[in-house]
């Protein structure tokens, strides 16, 4: 299990997370199981990118409190700037070893499908499978073997390959991955010339009746 | 081109197009998209020329989603007119797009076809715009 060193932060807010993140410091919250009341944390920028770029969110570490407690958490979620893509925020969920818990594993696809070498495309849409199991059993990811599929065939739920201590909670009918047959390019010429709806057409509900 | 089936009101006050966008700042159903980097008005015929730029360049490879629509009419007055005498007439929609906003996502594509394709895309719109790429959930370990 990946570990992490925290602080906790003395100052909250708008004002004093800001001037954390301008020192380095992504403010943190830890919460959940074995946590009393929420602790608001400090996370050091560079290890908190490494272990997400080698573990990912949803993956288990130990989060180390300075001169406090350790606490066996979750990732459970990252927020980032909507224009300069750094994280601003990172949620630790507190778990219990003992216990079941929640979580959403990402689905990795294995093989390049023999539909797509006949022309098809790719069509990913589940990309994540939420599952129910202990934190030692949680798997780092689910393989999807798509090299069978042919076109216009589609991967469920039901076909992923998951570890037996592993309960998957998204609804078995859910489409992982279909190989779209190829567009016929008389429709696609047809969608670009597609008629020109003038303002005239459109109908105001209401203002209409008033004037 | 993209535009409301029915409205309530025909005419709106100017959009607003400070702050950042709070929604749809990330790639939630392509592998690629392009995101805005500062504030404005995309028209209907703006997404329409993008959209074909970006369909004519992946040829019938991939899908394209289009993640804003054009819902804020815009009016104007006819040339040559005094001030005055109530507000012009709708002429056409636009989408206010604010910074992180992701327009438009690609997939089934590779990502070079797809940064020529946005490349190309951007190029129809009036605003500075960026690559971005999915944000995935699982690290380095959970990739075969």
């Amino acid at each position: 299990m990946a570990e992490i060193m925290v602080k906790v932060r003395e100052n909250t807010g708008t004002g004093a997370s800001r001037a954390d993140r301008r020192s380095g410091m992504i403010p943190a919250v830890l919460y959940g199981e074995g946590v009393e009341a929420p602790l608001h944390l400090i996370v050091d920028r560079i290890p908190l990118e490494k272990l997400l770029a080698a573990h990912g969110q949803g993956s288990i570490v130990t989060v180390k409190v300075k001169d406090q407690a350790e606490y066996p958490a979750m990732i459970k979620d990252v927020q980032y700037h909507p224009v300069r893509g750094q994280i601003i925020h990172v949620d630790f969920q507190g778990i219990s070893l003992t216990k079941t818990m929640r979580t959403v594993v990402p689905i990795v696809l294995e093989g390049t499908p023999e539909g797509i070498k006949a022309g098809g495309v790719l069509q990913h849409q589940l990309r994540e499978l939420e599952v129910e199991c202990l934190p030692q059993d949680l798997p780092e990811h689910v393989l999807a073997k798509i090299s069978h599929l042919g076109l216009a065939e589609t991967l469920f739920v039901r076909d992923l390959e998951v570890p037996e201590k592993v309960t998957v909670l998204t609804d078995e009918d859910e489409v992982v991955v279909t190989v779209l047959a190829p567009r016929a390019e008389a429709e696609e010429e047809e969608e670009e010339v597609a008629e020109v709806p003038t303002l005239e057409t459109e109908v105001p509900a209401e203002e209409g009746d008033k004037e | 081109m993209l535009m409301p089936k029915r409205v309530k009101y025909r005419k709106q006050h100017r959009p607003k197009a400070s702050g950042v966008a709070k929604r749809g700042t990330e790639v939630a159903f392509g592998d690629y998209g392009l995101a805005a980097l500062e504030p404005g008005w995309i028209t209907q015929r703006q997404i329409e020329a993008a959209r074909i730029a970006l369909t004519r360049y992946i040829k019938r490879g991939g899908r394209v989603w289009i993640k804003i629509f054009p819902d804020r009419p815009i009016t104007a007055k006819p040339a040559e007119t005094r001030m005055g005498s109530g507000k012009g007439t709708p002429e056409y929609w636009v989408a206010v797009a604010k910074p992180g906003r992701v327009l438009f996502e690609l997939a089934g594509v590779s990502e070079e076809v797809a940064r020529e394709a946005m490349r190309l895309a951007a190029q129809k719109l009036p605003i500075k715009t960026r690559f971005v790429k999915r944000i995935e959930i699982g690290g380095e370990a959970g990739e075969s």
